[in-house]
């Protein structure tokens, strides 16, 4: 899917509860970020761009929506867009911010 | 990708953890989705929870913190942590600045509660109304701002709020 393509499903379908997952990794396996997984859905319904992820670890189709935190830290959402019966799904996959204590990896 | 509905689905947030029955999830579709029962069915898939079921999860969680907590809360002797201010204001669906208008605080004195500052004890009274409201009307924290009306009651869990609120201290105790 082209970054045109997602962007304009990014915002038909952003605000229907149904139509957003959350894998359970965004928020659980990095605790030292802080995400909660009603967070990252906040932040993603929230001001911010989406961009191709280019990051030699991305999984592969998958977009950056790039915004800002509570305290205007800057904060990478990882989502795909995946199809299913009733029509496209926004699953957010992986979450990153910058947090003064970690030394981790994206 | 294909959904599956899982019971005995364990779930935690900042209010504590529990398990949850008819949790509808997310698999890929190269997963059976019969051979999926339960929880450690999924352990290592990239399996993904709807939105929906996360709010219905963290809602049943956070009225359970409501209940334990508004009581102590009420007579001093409990404050709130910075974490469950964090899942408050997650239940709120509230960003800070939001959130500093529902409490009547410059957004820089928010800043300060979530940095961990002490609060005072009116203050989280406030907090757990604000709280309380929010979940036995979904929606009624984005309507206060916009200065509209709630959405209807959910009845289970005004039920609920209504007995912590109303409960003798000894009883809550």
């Amino acid at each position: 899917m082209k970054l045109k393509d997602a962007r304009k499903l990014l915002i038909e379908n952003k605000a229907l509860d149904e139509c957003i997952s959350v894998r359970p990794h965004a928020w659980k396996d990095h605790p030292e970020r802080k995400f909660t997984s009603l967070e990252l859905v906040r932040l993603l319904r929230g001001p911010g761009i989406l961009k191709d992820n280019h990051y030699t670890t991305a999984q592969p189709n998958s977009f950056l929506w790039i915004c800002k935190d509570d305290d205007s830290r800057k904060t990478e959402i990882a989502i795909i867009l995946e199809k299913n019966k009733s029509g496209h799904i926004i699953v957010i996959i992986h979450a990153f911010r910058e947090v003064n204590d970690e030394n981790s990896d994206r | 990708m294909k959904t599956v509905t899982v019971n005995h689905f364990r779930y935690q947030s900042v209010f504590g953890e529990k398990t949850f029955s008819a949790v509808t999830l997310s698999i890929p579709d190269n997963l059976n989705s019969r051979k999926i029962r339960s929880q450690e069915d999924l352990e290592g898939q990239d399996y993904s929870i709807f939105v929906s079921e996360l709010k219905r999860m963290e809602r049943e969680l956070a009225l359970d913190f409501f209940s334990k907590s508004y009581r102590p809360i009420l007579n001093g002797e409990k404050t709130i942590s910075v974490l469950e201010l964090r899942g408050i204001q997650d239940i709120l669906d509230v960003n800070r600045s939001e959130f500093g208008k529902l409490l009547g605080l410059h957004k820089g004195s928010v800043t300060n509660l979530f940095k961990g500052k002490a609060m005072k004890s009116t203050l989280c009274i406030l907090i757990m109304e604000r709280l309380g409201m929010e979940l036995g009307r979904p929606g009624s924290a984005r309507n206060m701002l916009k200065g509209g009306k709630p959405h209807g009651r959910v009845p289970e869990a005004s039920r609920v709020i209504n007995e912590t609120r109303y409960a003798p201290d000894d009883e809550a105790a």
